[in-house]
């Protein structure tokens, strides 16, 4: 009984997925009229800017929703099973406020972009803020586990991961208040995400990361699943604790730092696609919550793609008020029934 | 009496009043009137119908008349002036007047040579940026008179407390034709009683944009513009009635967004804008970095540039705006970036082949 209701959610959200790829290829603010779908998918040809559209903008930034949702949701759910703390999420170890702090030495102080408006400097951002991103970010995911393979206890680990999200907070307030406007407003948007960024160049070597981390995931699952039965019970069975934790932060930290880099740092994500997983399916086996996990978080990345950039509307809404905005409710919901 | 003559209608120019008629010709924001043996000013509120400040500039040298007792007042010629932007004490430099100014913000943002030199002999001093002002050298500074940038939000005005200068709202980056931006200079012009050399400087301005709009005029064919980069997936293009908007209109070409009436940035999808501006035949790009652009350097930023028009055709038409000091000359030159723009546009129009772009050039192919 039980196998074949995890047959079919899996497959349930699978299909859903589906629909939401195909939808997100076909809904934006550009309209692609229905007769068009089909001529536009036999004849790929770059002189029709709709299939420039779909091709090109639409199918890379559904792709980077589908990696990126995947991502963050399962590293959302290694946190939580490490620290055994169901608010746990990747922003937890500090990962997140690195790599906005090290947007905002790039973007502030360096004032590289000063004086100029913020649609001037697209070029710039490419490299450099993607970059300054992942070292920020790297850089506390070292110290973060550099703390990890010294210390056994999770909720010191918390408490240092919430401090060093602190200390690198302050540094960005110091550095924004010290800003031009134009050069703050940059920084805004960036904080607020986007699934854009990406685009066809870079998703080559986004993609290959993405998946190699995803991958690794896997491969996690029965030392989680350990890891459930309480850490003396885990030692016990003979499962390395620090040596554990610190693989379990590298990989959970490692897609972190990617997506955040690629596509600014992303809320909710993480911290509710766990919690819906393990509702939907009631169990706490690794092996289903990690796929079941990363599927639940690609349709609701490519969901909230879809929201933010709905039809009619010719401007993008920044995709982390829409994650928090469509997350928040169906977490709420999800709680009050398991709890009933 | 005297504000009655401040009616104003922002499509038409022709300001008339009985009495006194306003100085300023293009201007949105501010008009100036002969008051006595003086000037009354008036600057409006962009964001509602209330004025931003009204002021009385008069002679240091003349009694003050009793009724402007209780008024804003400023004895001209100003004496220490401290400036908010780049735009006011440039035109303090070039009419030779910038002894008047003692304290600047933003200072590290500019170029200006003359300015890094009086920077540091300490004859301007360094008083912040707009949201940590240097609150104690500005008091220290004794101004005369506070040059600021009017924003949306309340102005402070404990500045101007603690000092006692007049705050004066420099409202010149909201006007939105290229003429009623320029004419701000005549401003400093008024406060520094050098008015018949800034009239002189911004009549010659006005000559030379007229004479260019005019030739363009009778252009045979209008090629289509659009403009900017986008960041994080959103364009933020020009509104229809903003400044290039009318740059552009002027130099003889249609902007591709000109249906629009908004005088702010419109931001648009990646997308719509690769439907709408495809077949554009320009493309206005702002480089804000020290680096050179390419047309290989940005088809690796974003494939999807290389889909337009404007990019095949090699009509990227470029400003680096550091290496051309954009924001700190440009708004007193709209002659010239209107130039720019025609020799992009109509070169035929230009007889001397040779000019060279001093703002905007198209961008050239490396290969």
């Amino acid at each position: 009984m039980k196998n074949r209701r995890i047959t079919i959610g899996i497959i349930g959200i699978i299909i859903l997925g589906i629909i939401l790829f195909v939808l997100n290829l076909f809904v934006g603010s550009v309209m692609v009229p229905f007769e068009d779908i089909f001529k536009v998918l036999l004849k790929v040809n770059d002189d029709n800017t709709l299939s420039v559209i779909i091709f090109n903008y639409r199918l890379p930034q559904a792709l980077t929703a589908l990696l990126a949702g995947a991502a963050l949701a399962v590293a959302g759910l290694l946190m939580q099973t490490l620290f055994r703390n169901p608010l746990a999420d990747p922003s937890m170890l500090g990962i997140s406020s690195g790599a906005s702090l090290g947007v905002g030495i790039v973007i502030l102080l360096t004032g590289a972009i000063s004086g100029a408006a913020v649609s001037s400097f697209g070029w710039w951002s490419t490299i450099g803020v993607s970059l300054a991103a992942f070292i920020g970010a790297v850089l506390v995911l070292f110290v973060m586990l550099a703390f990890s393979s010294r210390m056994k206890n999770m909720t010191t680990l918390i408490i240092i991961g919430l401090m060093i999200a602190y200390l690198a907070g302050s540094i960005t307030d110091i550095l924004k208040f010290f800003s031009l406007k134009e050069d703050i407003h940059a920084f805004v948007i960036w904080g607020m995400g986007s699934f854009s960024g990406v685009g066809t160049s870079k998703m080559t070597v986004f993609a290959i990361s993405i998946i190699i981390g995803l991958i690794a995931t896997f491969f996690l699952s029965k030392n989680l699943n350990i890891l459930l039965l309480g850490e003396m019970y885990a030692e016990n069975l003979g499962l390395n604790i620090r040596k554990n934790s610190v693989v379990i932060i590298l990989v959970s930290g490692y897609l972190t730092a990617i997506v955040t880099a690629y596509c600014g740092p992303i809320a909710f994500v993480g911290l509710a696609m766990p919690h819906i997983a393990r509702f939907l399916f009631k169990s706490s086996d690794h092996r289903l919550l990690i796929p079941a996990t990363m599927l639940i978080g690609m349709d609701m990345a490519l969901f909230c793609n879809l929201i933010a950039r709905m039809p009619g509307f010719d401007g993008n809404l920044p995709i982390n008020a829409v994650t928090a905005f469509i997350g928040a409710p169906v977490v709420i919901s999800v709680i009050m029934k398991s709890k009933k | 009496m005297l504000v009655s003559c401040g009616e104003k209608s922002n499509d038409t120019k022709n300001k008339s009043c009985a009495e006194n008629d306003n100085l300023m010709q293009y201007t949105s924001y501010i008009d100036v009137m002969h008051y006595k043996s003086g000037y009354y000013v008036n600057i409006s509120n962009p964001w509602n119908e209330k004025s931003l400040g009204e002021y009385y500039l008069y002679p240091d040298s003349l009694d003050l008349p009793d009724e402007l007792e209780n008024k804003s007042v400023i004895r001209t010629p100003v004496k220490n002036v401290v400036a908010y932007s780049s735009t006011q004490w440039s035109v303090f430099l070039e009419i030779g007047e910038i002894d008047r100014v003692k304290g600047i913000l933003e200072s590290d943002y500019t170029d200006n040579v003359e300015i890094k030199r009086l920077l540091a002999e300490k004859k301007i001093e360094d008083v912040g940026i707009e949201t940590s002002l240097k609150t104690e050298i500005v008091i220290n500074l004794h101004p005369d008179v506070i040059l600021y940038t009017p924003y949306s939000t309340v102005p402070k005005t404990e500045i101007g407390e603690l000092t006692g200068a007049v705050m004066f709202p420099f409202a010149d980056y909201l006007e939105n034709h290229p003429l009623g931006r320029a004419e701000w200079l005549k401003v400093i012009g008024f406060l520094t009683c050098r008015e018949d050399d800034t009239n002189q400087w911004f009549n010659d301005i006005v000559s030379r944009y007229e004479s260019l709009k005019t030739l363009c005029e009778n252009a045979d064919k209008r090629p289509t513009v659009f403009s900017d980069l986008p960041f994080e997936g959103q364009w933020y293009l020009p509104g229809g009635a903003s400044y290039i908007a009318q740059i552009f209109h002027d130099a003889g070409a249609d902007y591709i967004w000109s249906d629009n009436n908004s005088t702010a940035s419109l931001p648009v999808d990646a997308e719509t804008v690769l439907s709408k501006a495809r077949n554009a035949d320009f493309w206005r790009v702002m480089n804000s970095t020290n680096h050179k652009f390419s047309y290989e350097g940005l088809a690796v930023e974003n494939e999807l540039y290389t889909y337009f028009k404007a990019y095949k055709d090699r009509n990227i038409l470029v400003c680096d705006i550091r290496e051309s000091g954009y924001f700190e000359k440009s708004e007193y030159e709209p002659d010239v970036l209107l130039k720019d723009f025609v020799y992009a546009f109509h070169p035929e129009m230009l007889d001397n082949e040779d000019y060279t772009p001093k703002y905007f050039y198209r961008l050239k192919d490396e290969k």
